[in-house]
């Protein structure tokens, strides 16, 4: 586990950041003392707005922001860092679990980004495919590209299309079982007469505010899996 | 498939090629299922039969061997490109040696910048073949017992502590009676329901004494608080 203490940052005491498996990062904001519910939520849709998850908590009785769907820990730093939570001074430590643990394997790495890795590699077949009619096309004694030509080039644009959708949203973010699981769960109280009310869940209630784009990123990031197909 | 089949074109690799990633691809985006599902398996330890095994994992069983069969039959259909280019360029070099003129000579041109060709689809056969191999690694199940079973499970508790936090006094026992029912059977969870049920109160109750309480609806002092 690698700590980062937030010196002089009036919201952050520190956070806590884990990598329970390769490629999925979680962290635990503890938060200062005396802060402001108001700035806590704000951090939240910060965040949220990021497409980070995130769940109120509470740590040894200090108050805290669990953090999942995070690509390393880089990511929720530079979200944060934008916001100026920082002040310039953040110290890093490692616990000795961390120093001592056994560096990843690559068949590890692998398979912690398979969906990434594999949307790589169609996307290099892809290109090659739309080269392939290209040249063809080329080498005809008249320089027309035939019916064979353009259709190659045309396979390899469509799959290119789900393929591209796929490198931006194929890669686990670590908090699918928790959305799985937040929308299982309220379609069951729902059937048993109870409403959950909005803004406590993954996200604060305003986080579906943010427009057309956002909503798309959300919803491509739900069926990526499948775009491929 | 329709241009391996045109007259002069035929080309079986290709044909069967076409043939296999519809098969593949087919049958996964009929069974693929969203992201995260795995969780709701806590019931269904291990699938019975084929059958069972296929429909939890679409990828690995169906579109990882067809795929890639794909892939193989695309570089038997580029190895036929291979020869029958090849052969062209021979028998055009035997045309200039019969006779040798511009038009002889220009389809000597036109075959040797063709015999090639084939070589942009052995490229992306052998690509393909490396990413459906990859593919198919993303469709395994995580195993039911992992040494990050507690970390999941006090997600799922923190989950449903924070959906019911503002839950209104007067439903809050059986919203939480129900999602403890709920949440006991998910993959991961080894809780039972009066576990779980505990466990989703104690969170609430901490958060209702921290920073977040002006999220948490307000309750009358129980039991359970006493105690705590």
């Amino acid at each position: 586990m690698a700590i980062y203490h937030y010196r002089n940052s009036p919201l952050i005491d520190r956070i806590e950041m884990q990598t329970p498996h390769p490629g999925i990062t979680t962290a635990t904001i503890i938060t200062a003392p005396g802060v402001d519910i108001k700035h806590l939520q704000a951090l939240r849709e910060h965040l949220s707005g990021n497409g980070i998850s995130t769940l109120m908590d509470t740590v040894d009785g200090h108050t805290a922001i669990q953090v999942r769907g995070i690509r390393d820990e880089n990511a929720l730093l530079t979200c944060l860092n934008k916001l100026g939570l920082a002040n310039g001074s953040v110290e890093k430590e490692l616990t000795a679990a961390d120093k001592n643990a056994p560096k990843e394997s690559f068949g590890d790495k692998v398979r912690g980004k398979s969906l990434f890795l594999s949307a790589l590699f169609y996307d290099l077949g892809n290109i090659s495919y739309i080269m392939s009619g290209i040249r063809r096309g080329q080498h005809n004694e008249n320089g027309k590209f035939t019916s064979n030509d353009i259709a190659e080039l045309l396979v390899g644009a469509a799959f290119g299309i789900g393929d591209a959708v796929m490198t931006g949203y194929g890669k686990d973010r670590g908090d699918e079982e928790l959305h799985a699981v937040a929308n299982g769960l309220k379609r069951h109280l729902h059937r048993k007469g109870i409403v959950v009310p909005g803004g406590d869940e993954l996200n604060p209630e305003n986080l579906h505010q943010n427009g057309v784009f956002k909503a798309v990123d959300r919803w491509l990031r739900n069926i990526s899996c499948m775009s491929n197909a | 498939m329709h241009s391996s089949l045109k007259p002069g074109n035929l080309n079986r690799g290709k044909l069967l090629s076409g043939f296999m990633i519809t098969m593949a691809w087919l049958p996964t985006l009929l069974l693929e299922k969203p992201r995260g599902h795995h969780i709701f398996d806590g019931d269904d330890m291990s699938p019975d039969s084929l059958g069972d095994s296929i429909r939890d994992n679409p990828r690995g069983l169906v579109a990882r061997p067809l795929a890639m069969g794909n892939n193989l039959a695309s570089l038997w259909g580029a190895n036929n490109e291979r020869i029958r280019y090849h052969q062209e360029v021979l028998d055009a070099q035997r045309q200039i040696g019969i006779a040798d003129n511009s038009a002889t000579r220009t389809h000597l041109a036109y075959t040797q910048n063709k015999q090639n060709d084939y070589k942009y689809n052995v490229f992306s056969a052998c690509s393909f073949l490396i990413a459906h191999a990859l593919f198919g690694l993303s469709g395994n199940k995580r195993p039911h017992s992992t040494k990050d079973d507690d970390s999941m499970m006090r997600d799922m508790v923190l989950l449903s502590a924070n959906m019911l936090a503002r839950q209104p006094e007067n439903i809050r026992q059986a919203a939480i009676a129900e999602t403890a029912d709920y949440v006991s059977k998910l993959a991961h969870v080894t809780f039972d329901k009066k576990q779980v049920e505990d466990a989703i109160r104690a969170k609430m109750e901490s958060l209702s004494q921290s920073t977040w309480a002006g999220r948490v609806q307000p309750q009358q002092e129980t039991g359970l608080q006493a105690r705590i």
